[in-house]
């Protein structure tokens, strides 16, 4: 359940946002986030602004697991 | 401000695929039985094939987590009946569309012309009930916490803009509550939690599972890393016997969840009885609007329909986890995604159609890509 | 542990922990090939027109057993007429019917006359004469017909093919939306010494797709519905044999399909079925363009199972591959074509999918109409 797929904000009018998600343009409904601006990365769900995403995280912890396997080595 | 579809890229990144299989394999000892709540996560680890990949030791159950496999069949029919009514036109997602009901299915009115909009947001809804102002037209409801904000969103506007014709049928149920109904009778070794109700609820609500019943959590997103991280997490708490809610999709959960949305969704509506198929009626797990919102409701019929058709299939089982789709008798012969007996079968999320859309297939013997 | 059902017992898969791969892809298409003996078609629905499993059923239990024995050449888009003296014949027939008819990138009348056309084009023949029927209901737009029947002409015109015959009829619109329904029958000359015949299919062929997938169910569906406002996907719809005439002199093609109904997953099941040896594919090569496979995230699709007007299967020997890649990529309509799998030794006749990622799956046929998986 629950497909939301990420975008980025492109400019915003009033309620609404113009987003690129995957290199499509859609106009999604920002009322679900108390702040957003320009540039932020946004899930969508259903037409809706569902959270914003934070990319330090998302490399954060790639990159925690990525230093952890290497760290481990291969043979174990 | 960074760029996120580098890094999005290295979600689906086959070396550290590898590599977390890999790690996988060393933290998982014993045969462990994990739950996951999310037909998107049942999509997502089939499409990919990381069944392929994975111990064999290691088995993913699906529970309640397909919000249209979850419906009961009289809501089903209920659906069914409001889209027969002649002034009503129906705005609904299509998941729900194939769902065989008593005597038929959605997608068989709509292809003898009954007027059944598919939408893609529930605004949709709100332009067809716009334009045309002799209608009634009646928004289908249907999904758990991720999805009720944009209800009572699209609920706000309708009010705003004045619209007489438009209602909404409400099938919407609350996950949380309805796995602690759930763990009272089955009980896994973890539970890889939904990232995307855990976007609006927050990590803390799903706390109680360690807490409280003493089960390993994980909260994982949806890419393949993603749901590895996130099964790398439990079978580390199941090895160390430490159970906890973990965070592995931090990007997008936060601890309180999205707060913005929780107020809108409390001033919108109360918590209701409803009832899921497999699982009966439950207090607490549906909702109900409140104040000036009751107006948009479509009243359900006084007296309960009676549906015709009593569950051929074993999908109350299924939905549970206490079934894998192959058990049953119908699957793959009666019962196919074309010609539905059951919801499980209907979503392309269904725990059935996953199965028989992707069908588990080891290795036979490693190729070159 | 939960009380766990699992089919030792139950299933008519037999065990399943003692199986091995292969027997268990056996019996799912022993199992496929049960249910449809098992399953009747009360009420034709918009899925038994998808070109999924539903259409293969109604083919079976509806006009196989009435037409298999007057000729039918059931396995390729165009039935062989050989003449006797060195003259091959294609015929082919095809219907159309699309909501809405004008959509981005094509309408109803240039696939009436593509579709057909290129029915006939991937048996190496050359598209020369067709024959055409509408059928219109009443209410129908006169504007409309107009101007679809004015693509016809012009699709005709710069493909060089005549249209010999045709016919209408109008018919109730019985309180549905009015549309017009075209069927065209399609004549053409062998231009290949040896037909691309699916019986040609060895084990160890390479396929080659000639571009990228999908385009057109989306055009169709945005069109339909309203989606994808800000960024419309542009049908593939193309006429083929401009293409598939540069690879007439080449020997090793074996098989060529056009790929529309039912998608790559569609086709490539149809191919190991017909063929009886499975399918090898790999996701890392299969064209799809940004928009395309964006889109499909969205929607929670599965590119393999939309549909395309433009865009040709080939089953080659693998010697001829680098030729015939090469050739294809020589053309505009090609220029994206890649190798995207191999016939494997064998059967069961079934589709493995080696996922980017580096897992394996079975591709299914697709089953019926394609609903965006939302919530």
């Amino acid at each position: 359940m629950c497909l939301a797929v990420p975008a980025r904000v492109d400019t915003i009018k009033g309620d609404k946002a113009l987003v690129t998600a995957f290199g499509c343009q859609e106009v999604v409904d920002i009322r679900l986030l108390a702040s957003i601006d320009v540039g932020d990365f946004i899930l969508i769900h259903m037409g809706f602004a569902l959270e914003k995403i934070s990319a330090d995280d998302a490399l954060f912890i790639i990159q925690a697991w990525q230093g952890l396997m290497e760290d481990g080595g291969e043979g174990q | 401000m960074k760029d996120l579809w580098p890094i999005l890229t290295s979600y689906r990144s086959p070396q550290l695929v590898h590599k977390m299989v890999h790690a996988i394999e060393t933290l998982v000892q014993e045969k462990i039985e994990i739950m996951q709540v999310c037909g998107t996560h049942t999509w997502s680890y089939r499409r990919h094939g990381l069944d392929s990949l994975l111990p064999s030791h290691l088995s993913l159950l699906a529970g309640p987590g397909c919000p249209v496999c979850v419906t009961d069949q009289e809501d089903i029919d209920w659906v069914i009946n409001l889209a027969q009514e002649r002034q009503n036109t129906l705005v609904t997602f299509g998941d729900i569309m194939r769902v065989p009901g008593s005597t038929t299915s959605l997608a068989e009115l709509r292809s003898r012309g009954t007027d059944i909009q598919i939408a893609l947001s529930p605004l949709k809804a709100l332009d067809i009930a716009l334009s045309q102002p002799s209608r009634r037209v009646i928004l289908v409801a249907l999904g758990f916490e991720t999805t009720v904000p944009a209800i009572a969103a699209t609920l706000q506007s309708a009010h705003r803009l004045g619209l007489g014709n438009l209602s909404v049928a409400l099938l919407l149920k609350q996950l949380l509550p309805a796995l602690r109904h759930l763990f009272n009778s089955t009980r896994p070794d973890g539970l890889l939690c939904p990232g995307h109700v855990a976007t609006i609820t927050g990590k803390d609500a799903f706390a109680f599972l360690p807490k409280e019943l003493d089960i390993p959590a994980a909260i994982a997103g949806f890419e393949p890393v993603d749901i590895l991280m996130g099964l790398a997490e439990l079978a580390r708490q199941i090895s160390a016997g430490a159970p906890q809610i973990a965070n592995t999709y931090p990007r997008a959960v936060s601890d309180q969840g999205n707060l913005t949305a929780q107020s809108l969704v409390r001033s919108t509506f109360a918590p209701a009885p409803t009832r899921w198929r497999g699982l009966g009626t439950l207090d607490g797990t549906g909702y109900r609007l409140i104040g000036r919102w009751q107006r948009f409701a479509v009243t359900a019929p006084t007296d309960a329909l009676t549906s015709l058709g009593t569950s051929q299939c074993l999908c109350h089982l299924v939905i549970l986890g206490k079934a894998q789709p192959e058990a049953c008798l119908h699957f793959g012969t009666e019962c196919t995604p074309t010609r539905p007996l059951g919801p499980c079968m209907v979503s392309e999320e269904g725990t059935c159609a996953a199965h028989y859309y992707f069908p588990l297939l080891k290795p036979m013997g490693r190729t070159e890509a | 542990m939960p009380l766990t059902i699992t089919f030792h017992s139950l299933s008519p898969w037999g065990e399943r922990k003692h199986r091995d791969e292969v027997t268990t892809a056996a019996s799912l298409w022993v199992l496929a090939q049960r249910c449809s003996m098992f399953m009747s078609i009360e009420l034709i629905q918009l899925a038994h027109g998808s070109g999924g499993s539903a259409t293969l059923r109604l083919f079976e239990q509806v006009f196989l057993p009435h037409f298999r024995d007057l000729g039918l050449q059931p396995d390729n888009d165009a039935a062989l007429l050989s003449l006797g003296n060195d003259t091959t014949l294609a015929f082919t027939i095809d219907g159309f019917v699309v909501d809405p008819p004008f959509f981005p990138g094509g309408d109803l009348g240039i696939l009436a006359i593509n579709g057909t056309g290129n029915d006939l084009a991937v048996m190496g023949a050359k598209p020369l004469w067709m024959a055409c029927s509408f059928i219109i209901s009443a209410g129908t737009a006169t504007a409309t017909l107009e101007r679809v029947v004015e693509s016809m002409e012009h699709a005709a015109k710069v493909f060089s093919v005549q249209l010999v015959a045709g016919d209408t009829k109008v018919v109730e619109s019985k309180g549905a939306a009015p549309q017009i329904l075209i069927t065209t029958a399609g004549l053409g000359i062998l231009e290949v010494k040896e037909p691309w015949h699916v019986q040609r299919i060895r084990p160890g062929d390479e396929l080659i797709l000639s571009g990228t997938i999908g385009e057109h169910t989306l055009a169709v569906l945005g069109a339909r519905h309203g989606w994808f406002e800000r960024d419309p996907v542009t049908s593939d719809c193309a006429f083929l044999y401009p293409m598939l005439r540069k690879l007439h002199s080449i020997p090793g093609i074996h098989w060529a399909r056009d790929v529309t109904r039912g998608g790559l997953g569609g086709i490539v099941n149809e191919l190991a079925k017909a063929s009886g040896y499975g399918i090898e594919l790999y996701e890392k090569g299969i064209p799809i363009s940004d928009l395309v496979a964006s889109w499909c995230e969205m929607m929670g699709y599965d590119p393999l199972h939309l549909a395309n007007e433009g865009k040709v299967l080939l089953s080659v020997d693998p010697e001829a591959s680098p030729r015939v890649l090469a050739a294809l990529q020589n053309t505009p309509l090609g220029k994206n074509a890649a190798p995207i799998g191999h016939v494997m030794d064998g059967g069961p006749p079934l589709v493995v999918l080696n996922t980017a990622i580096g897992g394996r799956r079975l591709v299914p046929a697709p089953s019926g109409e394609l609903f965006p998986r939302i919530c």
